[in-house]
């Protein structure tokens, strides 16, 4: 009994990591159930990895952006049965107060549902195709701050001439570009996008790779938040294919 | 809420207490997302963070206090989450990846950090980095592929063409001096015996 012991607290580690063969860790599962110190002891391995998120996150020059916390407060459910759910009292006054939180609960989830049946609104025009920087993307585009501008094909008017939005927040530096329609470039090109602002600096906001259906998009940060431009254009070489005029 | 236990946290976000979760979120989003960022890239990182804490906002009320630190068991379910989506990863993939980690923390371990982010200012986070730069590369390499690639024993074993059984004591070796580091205690020196082992 001893020597299995010793045995398997030298498991315990690989254990703590989840980086043992299924039969090991069944056989240290098992001795766990039965021994109090290697319990303890396995506590402890995990206390001692806790430090590595930390160290990572410390080392790390990468940083989340703010935008993901209100994504993520806004996805809670909030139907969950969390909160408790005292029964009112039979006086007059409490049933009252009833009345009003019931009320009140009502209007929130009222306007919860309206605020969620527009995202799932604007969400579904880009679901399957949003594939990176949901966070980011879903955030500019919908919010009451965001400003939309439309790009218009410069030589096809037709009804299926390739366009596109730039999306902007008067609170964020985030900018997200989307085209659709666009024939797939010559090989060795792609479509560029190009931000003229109304403080003459010009950005080259980046490429836009274009998928098997035509659609692309670009997300870019400028250097402070609530850019304004007067003129924006989807570029291939020196060749201008979508632009939007400010003065239009 | 800045007072508050993580665990007290963790209880009012069990009760729908949205400011509990908020400042759960605040306190540990930053390094769940640099870990996600490192090991699936900066796209998904994003999206892995949104899954974490919404599960966080499911589960909370499964948190136990007796088995352990909310932390252990938050960090264990995030682990979950963020190897999930490293299995799409090919093997090679992941191991590249985890080498990235690993020079980072050797680079951070041997030259510092900025004092002035949150989580450094936490007294055992310097030590722990200094353990990690300090340790031989072979034991930070086992353990950055357990913790951070999620391969097992086994697999690391195959893959760096090394015995089975050097894998586990590299671990157990690097486990003790992280241990030694975050505890402030003396550390068995036959941890320190060889730097190939």
């Amino acid at each position: 009994m001893t020597t299995r012991h010793e045995d398997l607290v030298d498991l315990l580690e690989g254990y703590a990591l989840e980086a043992l063969e299924p039969g090991e860790a069944r056989t240290v599962e098992e001795h766990l159930a039965t021994c109090t110190s290697c319990r303890e002891r396995l506590a402890e391995h995990r206390q001692v990895l806790v430090g590595l998120p930390a160290a990572i996150g410390s080392a790390s020059p990468l940083r989340l952006h703010p935008a993901v916390k209100s994504n993520v407060l806004r996805a809670l459910d909030p139907r969950t049965p969390r909160q408790r759910w005292h029964r009112p009292s039979g006086s007059a006054v409490a049933a009252l107060a009833a009345a009003a939180v019931a009320a009140v609960s009502l209007f929130w989830n009222w306007q919860l549902s309206i605020q969620l049946a527009h995202q799932r609104t604007v969400q579904a025009e880009f679901v399957g195709r949003i594939t990176h920087n949901q966070a980011t993307v879903f955030d500019v585009v919908d919010s009451p701050a965001t400003t939309k501008r439309v790009l218009r094909s410069v030589a096809d008017s037709g009804p299926s001439a390739p366009y596109g939005k730039v999306f902007s927040r008067s609170d964020s530096a985030d900018i997200v570009a989307m085209v659709n329609r666009l024939p797939q470039p010559p090989a060795g090109h792609q479509y560029q996008l190009y931000l003229y602002r109304t403080d003459g600096t010009v950005n080259a906001a980046g490429s836009l790779p274009v998928d098997s259906e035509g659609f692309s998009y670009l997300v870019f940060r400028c250097d402070r938040a609530g850019p304004t431009f007067d003129h924006i254009e989807v570029r291939l070489g020196s060749q201008v294919i979508l632009a939007w005029d400010g003065s239009r | 809420m800045q007072h508050l236990t993580d665990e007290q946290l963790a209880a009012g976000t069990a009760t729908g207490d949205v400011a509990a979760f908020s400042a759960l979120y605040d306190r540990y989003a930053d390094r769940i997302h640099a870990w996600a960022a490192h090991v699936l890239g900066s796209d998904r990182a994003e999206d892995a963070i949104q899954e974490i804490f919404l599960l966080l906002w499911r589960r909370a009320g499964q948190y136990d206090p007796t088995r352990g630190s909310f932390l252990a068991w938050f960090l264990t379910l995030a682990r979950h989450e963020i190897l999930h989506a490293l299995r799409k990863h090919s093997i090679p993939e992941r191991m590249a990846a985890a080498e990235e980690i690993e020079r980072l923390l050797e680079r951070a371990g041997l030259t510092g950090v900025d004092p002035a982010d949150e989580a450094t200012a936490r007294a055992t986070v310097p030590d722990l980095l200094a353990a990690l730069g300090a340790m031989p590369a072979a034991q930070r390499e086992a353990l950055v592929l357990a913790y951070f690639a999620g391969l097992s024993q086994s697999e690391i074993a195959a893959r760096l063409g090394i015995p089975l059984g050097t894998v586990k004591k590299r671990i157990r070796l690097a486990m003790a001096k992280l241990r030694a580091a975050m505890l402030g205690e003396d550390e068995d020196p036959a941890a320190w015996e060889s730097t190939n082992q």
